[in-house]
């Protein structure tokens, strides 16, 4: 059982293929021969990049909660929705499964991200040995869940193309929408930063 | 391979490309190729990532399944998408009216980005794909396929089409008490391209494609070896 980093090998982040580094001819920086991907044994600067990215999101987060992601105005009467005004909206209508939805998508979804990178950073810093795998599922779900997110920002943008029936309906985009897209974009960026590997190093 | 007939020092290109080894993705720990009997999976013994399958007919049926989602992506993005009916006012929108939705409210950055992530992103992985296995297929090889490819692989997780779909019946169940909504043409071509895109998905993984790409004629691991005149290991193939 080794890994191809302690054999002075490297995989392909595109087509796989390893590459012995210590290999003639190879290019500074190493790149694959046969797909040309730039190669790197971790991704450079993982963890400060992941960081990063992750207090951006962090921060996007807070404007995306407080705005308004969308103005909802019947005959001319405007109304503030915020993302948690837009789920209650939801459950008075009695969509609970849609409620269910779009709470997991925009509420819990960013929130266990925020606290799922950040420990598997912090335990990355600190060189915890114990439950590599348990940690690499971890890695593994939030990478496929997160963009999920995007829902929200969808949702707002369909609801502001279709509901614009003159004086009667109209919804308009709000600041909270970009604010929450960028949320979202930034800690899916902060996701692919972060390299798996190190979790086993 | 055996040493005396090539010394280290005489060490090819091809040579250092240790093509029977693939290592896991996602904790490093390097595995054998094996050759995998149709519909079986390879995964990682440490982590139990993903490493490689084998699929039955694999390229040829990605191929048919691209040509028919792009099919339905033209389809889909030509048609009304949805419309909503309010005390005798209709409104009708398409796929990419929610990105004109987002602009015209000043909100251009959102809208160049879900433009990306619902139409740029998802058509130039058809195509790009289209364009690697078509040419492949009769046996040419277009300029860049390299690239291309890199590029398909990237791109996966910009690509939120199936996000949009599902966003769109979430705007839908919050409008239904209060308008009545027509579903168009481009929706249900839409849905259609979400499944095709899936089973697409399900089809292919980058291993095999890329390993279709390099073993072809022309490919970059024929050049090699024929350049270098040296042994290669092709593992499995």
């Amino acid at each position: 059982m080794k890994t191809a980093a302690e054999c002075g090998l490297v995989a392909c982040p595109a087509c796989g293929t390893i590459t012995r580094l210590s290999a003639e001819g190879l290019l500074t920086p190493p790149q694959c021969q046969l797909c040309y991907a730039r190669l790197h044994s971790r991704k450079p600067m993982s963890v400060q990049r992941s960081w990063a990215w992750l207090l951006a999101g962090l921060l996007a987060y807070i404007p995306a909660n407080i705005y308004p992601i969308m103005f909802t105005s019947v005959f001319g009467d405007s109304q503030p929705n915020t993302i948690f005004g837009g789920i209650l909206v939801l459950l008075e209508l009695k969509s609970y499964p849609v409620a269910l939805v779009v709470f997991v998508a925009s509420v819990v979804v960013p929130v266990l991200k925020f606290f799922a990178v950040g420990y598997l950073l912090i335990s990355i810093q600190s060189k915890y040995r114990q439950r590599q795998y348990d940690r690499t599922r971890l890695f593994r779900l939030t990478e496929f869940i997160g963009r999920w997110s995007m829902i929200d920002v969808f949702v707002v943008a369909i609801l502001a193309a279709l509901v614009q029936v003159g004086s009667v309906a109209q919804i308009e985009p709000g600041v909270g929408a970009t604010a929450f897209g960028a949320s979202v974009i930034f800690t899916m960026l902060s996701a692919i930063s972060l390299d798996s590997r190190l979790i086993w190093d | 391979m055996n040493d005396s007939e090539h010394p280290p020092t005489a060490r090819t290109r091809v040579d250092t490309l240790l093509l029977s080894l693939v290592a896991c993705h996602e904790c490093d720990l390097l595995h054998e190729k094996h050759d995998l009997p149709v519909g079986a999976v390879a995964r990682c013994i440490r982590c139990n990532a993903f490493l490689y399958a084998r699929k039955y007919n694999s390229i040829d049926r990605t191929l048919a399944v691209s040509v028919a989602a792009l099919i339905m992506f033209v389809v889909a993005n030509s048609f009304p998408f949805l419309a909503i009916s309010v005390s005798g006012n209709t409104q009708s929108i398409s796929i990419i009216s929610a990105v004109f939705a987002l602009s015209d409210e000043g909100m251009w950055l959102l809208g160049l980005l879900c433009f990306g992530f619902i139409i740029l992103i998802p058509l130039l992985r058809v195509v790009g794909l289209l364009y690697i296995l078509l040419p492949l297929r009769a046996g040419k090889r277009l300029p860049g396929i390299e690239l291309v490819f890199r590029g398909i692989v990237s791109l996966s997780p910009w690509s939120m089409m199936e996000i949009y779909l599902l966003g769109a019946i979430v705007a839908l169940v919050k409008l239904a008490s209060m308008a009545n909504i027509i579903l168009g043409l481009s929706f249900w071509a839409f849905a259609v391209l979400n499944i095709l895109a899936a089973v697409a998905a399900q089809m292919v993984d980058n291993h095999t494609l890329w390993e279709f790409i390099s073993h072809s004629r022309g490919g970059r691991l024929a050049i090699l070896s024929a350049r270098d005149n040296g042994p290669v290991d092709r593992g499995v193939s």
